[in-house]
């Protein structure tokens, strides 16, 4: 999500203001903010979680439409729960790579 | 906060449902031959829409009672007037029959909700 920079350029300049002052042209505010890079990662993650709780919800109501026998199709509540649990898996996997990343950074030397 | 979902609750309650038709109707066919027996019917689908469509009477007495009527447990029906056979036997074969098919995959794909309910369960606690 960090824009402005040339494909070389490691992302990590607009952390440390000294090093993006000699690169880029201050007047200019092509750079990513840091708070604004965390606000677009925060929506994206939010849309994503949003995504996953839709499936679960379509999922849940063919569910009931089985159990009271208003479903004339099988395959729809099939498909239906495993979209949802297919996404919750992804969700899941995601959240372990984080917490990987995490450790990652926090066995870091410095 | 809820460990158990209430779609755990109502598969629960469908599944035994589909048992007790799988008994109701289990025996019917065994008094197939039975002189003057009437066939049985099961009804229970009543309890799983009622969670969601009854809502409680406010009662502020004992001898208060509760907004409509009716079974709320799962119940099984009799058609006293029917007759299928000349012995007055009202069990139709067939009919058992193709209710059984319909019950029992009734039965499998609720088991196999409830299974994916369980396993996304697992799934969110990480346990492989």
């Amino acid at each position: 999500m960090i824009q402005g920079h040339p494909p070389g350029e490691m992302a990590l300049s607009p952390l440390s203001p000294r090093a993006s002052k000699s690169s880029t042209d201050p007047g200019q505010s092509e750079q990513v903010r840091t708070d604004e890079a965390q606000n677009s990662f925060g929506n994206m993650l939010n849309e994503a979680l949003q995504n996953v709780q839709n499936h679960q919800d379509a999922s849940k109501e063919k569910t009931e439409q089985l159990l009271t026998g208003e479903v004339d199709n099988l395959h729809d509540v099939f498909i239906a729960s495993e979209k949802a649990g297919v996404a919750l898996q992804a969700t899941v996997e995601v959240r372990d790579k984080v917490i990987d990343a995490y450790d990652s950074v926090m066995r870091m030397t410095l | 906060m809820t460990l158990f979902s209430s779609t755990i609750d109502q598969l629960h309650n469908g599944l035994d449902g589909a048992e007790l038709r799988q008994n109701t109707i289990a025996n019917n066919i065994a008094n197939a031959d039975t002189p003057n027996y009437k066939a049985r019917q099961a009804n229970f689908e009543h309890t799983l829409d009622d969670a969601k469509r009854q809502f409680d009477s406010q009662k502020t007495d004992g001898r208060h009672v509760n907004f409509g009527s009716g079974h709320r447990e799962a119940y099984t029906s009799v058609d006293r007037s029917r007759s299928y056979n000349h012995n007055g036997n009202s069990v139709d074969m067939d009919k058992e029959m193709a209710a059984m098919a319909n019950n029992q995959i009734y039965q499998s794909a609720l088991i196999d909700r409830m299974d994916g309910q369980f396993g996304s369960l697992k799934t969110a606690l990480g346990g492989q």
